[in-house]
């Protein structure tokens, strides 16, 4: 199965711009960054405008803030977010006991102001010896302490230094294996900054600018792209009330979130996990049969290609050409993914596709 | 009864007898107190017993209960707590209607982790280092002393008032009593609890390194994290020495105090050391010093031989760990008072579960 994700960009930056503050002049002593090498000079005296300007011409903003002790502080701000990236997803469930096998591909766009330094996703969780190093592309599992989850990433890393994905450049291969079915999550994809901000951290200025600078730096500084992730558990031994259930859950939560379904259709959807659940709980197996059948023609009809295999696993997908079947109520790598998931509870109930 | 005895008047010259004070506890078991007035032995006037009443005055939250037998309530910093109540209640229990109360409150002495008070107990014009009470909205009351006492009357149904705390954590104390001459005696519990619920010491682990705050013993307890954020240093140390085993493990300094609220470095109840407030955020030394993580140059800061380095790689390497543990380390070179770059205490500033904001909490 090949899956390319193509999600309409997220305008961080220029949702960013829109909150550009400039206060009142004022004279004083302070530290000011040169916009282009990055140095900083201390003791300069001028009139200073406190708030947060793009540069247009770099897409780097220059902060401008009273410190606790009074004084000013110009600094450049480069955000990890001047990349066009594009991130193709690939799974098929191996030979190797229920392992399925996830693939990735990530490409940077030829007009990205930046390489891009990696990624991280959310995921349920991933098999051990995972993620595995391709190339320069380094993968890491980490918990994420706050559940059950973990963070599963790929961030380029050559030698002594930390490297990128140059624009125009295509990164393909990067895998990993886990028990656990596809769902869909939000790959964060940053972009590598070439020089560090002189905002001090822990500084100290009004509320209004914090929350400026709050939303460009930090937690928020990355391009999203929606990719398909381990994430709907598989128990072992296999209980179908247990997956159709984290499914059920997936759509009716995430998904609708995720403004990837149409809630009209994530409620039809709802009606037949919920049937299809209780079948499964009552040991009903042919209605549950019945109910999986329904729910991938549903999908279906959304999109008629949603259940055709890849036959062609050894070619990368490019992410070309997947424009244009597009269903106003599903996203087609969220059909794809469920579609996936369902047909993989069928075979363990034995169904012939 | 307790003494008697014969004396002169000063006034008259009259000898007059005197009886002290007794007390008893009446048949509801309330403390009532009696006494005897001086009884003039020509006889011209005999005192009469009087039962003077004892009142209790006692703090309450409007709905729900109180904490603990001495915690009122219990609130974060720079928060207000809901409605609280003060009542009175004469010998038999029964609620007093209209008593004139005064409530003053002040925080105790070396509490919520700061080994100093100097400063601390008064609120100057934009100051926030005590907590103030005042009126619940709708109702009347005075306030003075920049919110430290608040009087008024308790109505029907007792005096409704709110707690607000100041950015620094710390047991607040409210003294209660009675103003229109009742022997009010307070009751039950009387403090505010203000910090983070649910911070904790860091543990020893061999991944990293926990740096006594040698610098600052006024604030000697400086390693609490949430339990989320503690996992997640734990994490994220890990990963660094697995990946850079031939190097010291990470060293660890200033994270949040006890209960957290205000970290004042310089002991002023102020600013700054900012996101160091409600456990989610710890300072990974990097100037070099003792073994720590050496970081040589920026590309950005003047060092302290005066020139300005390169950007050492280890700074996008460290800060690539974070991303992949779900932190965000931040180079930061701090500043002194002067506005001047202090090269020697380079540190990432290392947020573990999100952004705290600017100011505390």
């Amino acid at each position: 199965m090949s899956v390319t994700i193509r999600v309409v960009p997220v305008v961080f930056l220029a949702f960013v711009s829109c909150l550009s503050l400039v206060a009142q002049a004022e004279i004083g002593t302070g530290t000011v960054q040169d916009p282009v090498t990055g140095k900083l000079t201390n003791g300069v005296q001028q009139d200073w405008n406190q708030g947060v300007v793009l540069d247009p011409q770099t897409g780097n903003y220059i902060i401008t803030y009273k410190d606790a002790y009074g004084f000013f502080n110009s600094s450049v701000l480069e955000p990890a977010t001047k990349i066009t990236p594009n991130l193709t997803a690939q799974f098929r469930l191996t030979n190797q006991d229920g392992l399925i096998e996830y693939r990735y591909a990530l490409s940077n766009a030829r007009t990205s102001k930046q390489g891009i330094k990696g990624f991280r996703v959310l995921v349920s969780s991933v098999a051990p010896g995972n993620p595995m190093k391709t190339g320069n592309w380094e993968g890491m599992v980490a918990p994420t302490v706050k559940g059950p989850n973990f963070y599963l990433s790929w961030f380029c890393s050559q030698g002594d230094n930390v490297c990128s994905l140059l624009p125009g450049r295509r990164q393909e291969g990067l895998r990993m294996t886990s028990r656990d079915l596809p769902g869909i999550s939000v790959a964060e994809i940053k972009g590598k900054t070439t020089f560090i901000s002189g905002l001090v951290a822990e500084r100290d200025v009004s509320s209004a600018l914090a929350q400026q600078i709050n939303d460009l730096t930090s937690f928020k500084d990355f391009v999203p792209r929606n990719t398909a992730v381990p994430l709907i558990p598989v128990p072992k031994p296999f209980d179908a009330a247990a997956v159709l259930t984290s499914m059920q859950k997936h759509v009716n939560q995430d998904l609708v979130a995720m403004k990837l379904i149409d809630p009209a259709l994530a409620s039809q959807l709802d009606r037949l996990f919920q049937t299809a659940i209780a079948a499964a709980k009552g040991g009903n197996t042919a209605a549950m049969k019945g109910n999986l059948k329904d729910l991938r023609q549903m999908l279906k009809r959304e999109h008629a290609d949603v259940d055709k295999d890849d036959d062609d696993w050894d070619k990368e997908d490019d992410g070309k050409g997947k424009e244009k079947d597009k269903s106003r109520l599903i996203d087609k790598l969220a059909a794809k993914v469920l579609d996936f998931d369902l047909k993989y509870v069928q075979k363990h109930l034995g169904h012939n596709d | 009864m307790v003494t008697s005895g014969r004396v002169g008047d000063p006034r008259t010259g009259v000898t007059i007898g005197y009886s002290q004070t007794f007390s008893a506890f009446n048949q509801s078991g309330k403390y009532c107190s009696v006494y005897v007035e001086l009884e003039i032995l020509d006889g011209a006037h005999f005192g009469r017993p009087q039962c003077r009443q004892n009142y209790s005055i006692k703090l309450s939250p409007l709905s729900g209960q109180a904490e603990s037998g001495t915690i009122l309530s219990s609130i974060e910093p720079d928060r207000s707590t809901g409605s609280l109540v003060a009542k009175v209640y004469d010998n038999n229990g029964q609620l007093v209607p209209n008593a004139k109360v005064k409530l003053v409150v002040d925080v105790q002495r070396y509490s919520g982790g700061h080994q100093h008070d100097e400063g601390r107990h008064s609120n100057g014009v934009n100051e926030n280092r005590v907590g103030r009470l005042a009126p619940y909205p709708g109702t009347t009351a005075t306030i003075s002393d920049n919110g430290k006492v608040l009087e008024g009357n308790t109505g029907q149904n007792g005096l409704r008032f709110t707690f607000a705390a100041p950015v620094p954590a710390g047991d607040h104390k409210i003294t209660a009593s009675c103003t229109d001459g009742k022997n009010c005696q307070p009751e039950g519990p009387d403090t505010v609890w203000v910090g983070h619920k649910g911070l904790q010491p860091l543990n020893d682990n061999n991944v990293y390194i926990l740096l006594p705050n040698n610098n600052d013993p006024k604030h000697p307890d400086n390693h609490n994290l949430t339990l989320t954020a503690a996992s997640r240093m734990a994490v994220f140390a890990a990963m660094y020495h697995g990946k850079y085993p031939n190097l010291s493990v990470l060293q660890l300094n200033d994270a949040s105090l006890e209960r957290g609220g205000i970290f004042d470095l310089r002991h002023d109840w102020k600013a700054p050391h900012h996101e160091h407030c409600g456990g989610s955020a710890i300072d990974i030394r990097a100037n070099g010093v003792n073994g720590a993580l050496n970081i040589t140059g920026d590309g950005v800061h003047t060092t302290n031989d005066g020139t300005v380095h390169p950007a050492d790689p280890m700074i996008d390497k460290l800060q690539t760990i974070a991303d992949a543990v779900g932190a965000d380390a931040v180079w930061e070179v701090p500043k002194d008072s002067n506005g001047n770059f202090v090269w020697n205490a380079r540190h990432f500033h290392t947020r573990l579960t999100g952004q705290e904001g600017l100011t505390c909490p």
